[in-house]
């Protein structure tokens, strides 16, 4: 028998017992549209999260900070209780222990592979003032030249662009500009104390407007001045560092690197790492999604399985009909194993459609109430390779399924099925 | 020529062993029609089930043309091509229109599409029920069934045509139908046709007729 004719004949046998088949296509359906839902917010989020932070993954920066100081020591109440060591102050209200040291620095800088240090001074602001006299909170960090950003007017401030800052696309109100290319050029005042509590003003002048990420605060500053501001606004004229910025040399590798950094007690923690951290928790909640989508889709199954038997039973006349007529048994068996991966197709196929309507629904729901305000986030993505993945998937699992229920209707005698009443 | 040698079919084991066709020898020549009558339980049925493969004897063999049709044909190929089976209960697929069920054999041998329809046709047409293609198997009554079961049996221009009770679920005037409707085939195509049958009319129209009685041939006479 010809592979076209058995899939004709397998399909035109699942719509005898149309109310049998929906229901099988029912429970298959469901198992796919929660398997695909599971799948799409999984590449939803983690597509968002590549928008954001996907350019920093080869990023040559790192954050170091002391061993442990990114970790929690005593002190917060679902903690087990840490012994303590005189060597070490462990005060724990003293946040200054994880400080860097003058001779942390040294070290650091005596330390193989890195290639420079960059102290990550703060500038804190009062406020800022826009050209039409209007007050804004003023969020502030220094432009780190290693660290991209996505320029949509005017330019990047380097290290030598004094009194220059850039605004993100949604603070260009501090310029009293309606677009970005308005903001260009403009004037705006910035307002802060200095260590013996002495306001101070000082003017800058919007070089570029840049797209923000998750990562970026709203205004950045040249290094030159925040150095300047940092250092005014410290006590003794000297900023303390939690982290400072290294680079790597291109002669070690990533690993060999933070391997160096952690014999001499620092913790290195690059971008990449960030956002190979966030992804990892992404694949993770995904895979928990997906099991549970297992769970319904292992109920479907035995679905098809119980469809195909009760099959098999009320077609066993027929049965020994195809044998008499010179059916083989590979023939019979092709027939009911065909069923199963249509009943499997089909099903896939439904919850497919199924879930991209829900897809529809719920991004455009998200995009208007809890995720509003969240530019470029797509809930749930469901991809064509996903597509093809859970139609392949689903197809074997009720081809195995379906295997059983085919053996036994290729084995049976066809003269008793023949007298099958 | 199908030949049955020696042919025995034993069922059950040691002490429940029973003997359902004991040696039998019996030769089916080309263009003949042939009658095997006997009581129930006398081994039709299970000599039926041996002349078309569909169970194999215990001992002997059954030939075709010399050749063994368990040994040296693929038997579920040979049935399909070589041999017509006609059964009492028709097996018709209800759903179907009477155009497909004819085609059914040519479509488990894998003729095309195209080519199986034609060729059902025309063996609709050979039991007056061409003009019936398009309806559905269901809507027939019952000689018209046996009809089409009847086509479906020539549709592959078997060698032999085995007919299983054909008359047996049908009235007298449909049944008397049936019956000249073979012999009418048998004369004008010349197909080999066996009936198995317990009505001795029937069986008085075949130019050779086998009876048996309890697994053995008592007469093979006409």
């Amino acid at each position: 028998m010809r592979i076209l004719d058995i899939a004709g004949t397998a399909n035109s046998n699942l719509r005898r017992s149309k109310l049998r088949t929906f229901l099988t296509l029912l429970s298959i359906s469901i198992g796919t549209f929660t398997l695909a839902l599971s799948l799409g917010l999984g590449q939803g989020v983690r597509n968002y999260i590549t928008s954001q932070l996907g350019e920093y993954q080869d990023v040559n920066l790192y954050q170091v900070t002391r061993q442990g100081a990114n970790g929690v020591g005593a002190g917060f109440g679902n903690n087990e209780p840490v012994k303590y060591d005189p060597t070490k102050n462990t005060a724990s209200a003293d946040i200054s222990q994880n400080f860097l040291k003058d001779s942390d620095l040294a070290t650091l800088k005596d330390t193989e592979g890195i290639a420079n240090v960059q102290l990550p001074y703060a500038a804190s602001f009062e406020y800022a003032t826009s050209p039409d006299g209007d007050k804004y909170q003023a969020p502030t960090e220094v432009r780190v030249p290693q660290i991209p950003v996505k320029v949509v007017a005017g330019g990047d401030i380097n290290t030598e662009s004094k009194d220059n800052i850039m605004l993100s696309r949604k603070y260009i109100a501090l310029a009293g500009a309606d677009s970005s290319e308005q903001a260009i050029g403009k004037q705006v005042s910035f307002t802060y104390k200095n260590a013996s509590g002495q306001i101070v003003n000082k003017m800058f002048t919007v070089k570029g407007v840049f797209e923000p990420t998750l990562v970026d605060l709203p205004i950045k500053i040249n290094q030159i001045d925040t150095q300047q501001i940092a250092e005014a606004q410290a006590p003794f004229g000297k900023p303390s560092f939690y982290y400072v910025y290294v680079s790597r040399t291109s002669n070690l590798t990533n690993e060999q690197f933070k391997k160096n950094l952690k014999a001499k007690n620092f913790d290195a923690n690059s971008l990449a790492d960030i956002n190979n951290t966030l992804n990892g928790i992404v694949t993770g909640v995904q895979i928990s999604l997906a099991a549970f989508s297992g769970i319904a889709i292992l109920a479907s199954i035995i679905g098809v399985i119980n469809t195909l038997f009760m099959a098999v039973l009320e077609r066993t006349r027929e049965i020994g009909l195809f044998r008499a007529l010179g059916a083989k048994r590979k023939t019979v068996f092709a027939l009911f194993a065909v069923e199963a991966t249509l009943l499997g197709i089909w099903g896939s196929i439904t919850g497919l459609v199924a879930a991209f309507l829900a897809q529809l629904a719920i991004n455009n729901i998200a995009a208007n109430t809890f995720l509003k305000g969240i530019e470029g986030i797509q809930l749930l993505n469901i991809t064509a390779p996903q597509v093809a993945i859970i139609i392949v998937a689903i197809a074997s699992i009720t081809l195995i399924a379906g295997l059983i229920p085919a053996l036994k209707a290729s084995r049976l005698d066809p003269i008793e099925a023949l007298r099958y009443e | 020529m199908l030949k049955v040698n020696n042919v025995t079919k034993t069922y059950g084991k040691n002490d429940m062993a029973f003997d359902a066709l004991k040696n039998i020898n019996v030769e089916f020549k080309p263009g003949t029609t042939t009658a095997i009558i006997g009581k129930s339980g006398s081994g039709k049925s299970t000599l039926l089930h041996i002349l078309t493969g569909l169970d194999r004897p215990t001992n002997g063999d059954i030939t075709d043309d010399g050749k063994s049709i368990f040994k040296d044909f693929d038997t579920d190929t040979w049935r399909g091509q070589s041999i017509g089976i006609v059964f009492q209960q028709f097996f018709l697929q209800p759903n179907n229109s009477v155009l497909e069920n004819v085609a059914l054999p040519l479509k488990i041998q894998g003729v095309k599409k195209k080519e199986r329809l034609a060729k059902a046709q025309i063996a609709l047409d050979k039991v007056d029920l061409g003009e019936r293609a398009k309806t559905r198997a269901n809507d027939l009554s019952g000689g018209q069934k046996q009809r089409v079961a009847i086509a479906r049996a020539l549709v592959t221009d078997p060698t032999l045509l085995i007919a299983d009770e054909p008359t047996g679920n049908l009235d007298s005037e449909n049944s008397q139908n049936i019956e000249d409707l073979l012999f009418e085939l048998n004369k004008k195509i010349g197909t080999t046709i066996i009936i198995v049958t317990h009505d001795e009319d029937l069986a008085k129209r075949c130019q050779k007729v086998i009876y048996l009685k309890d697994g053995v041939v008592v007469k093979g006479l006409k």
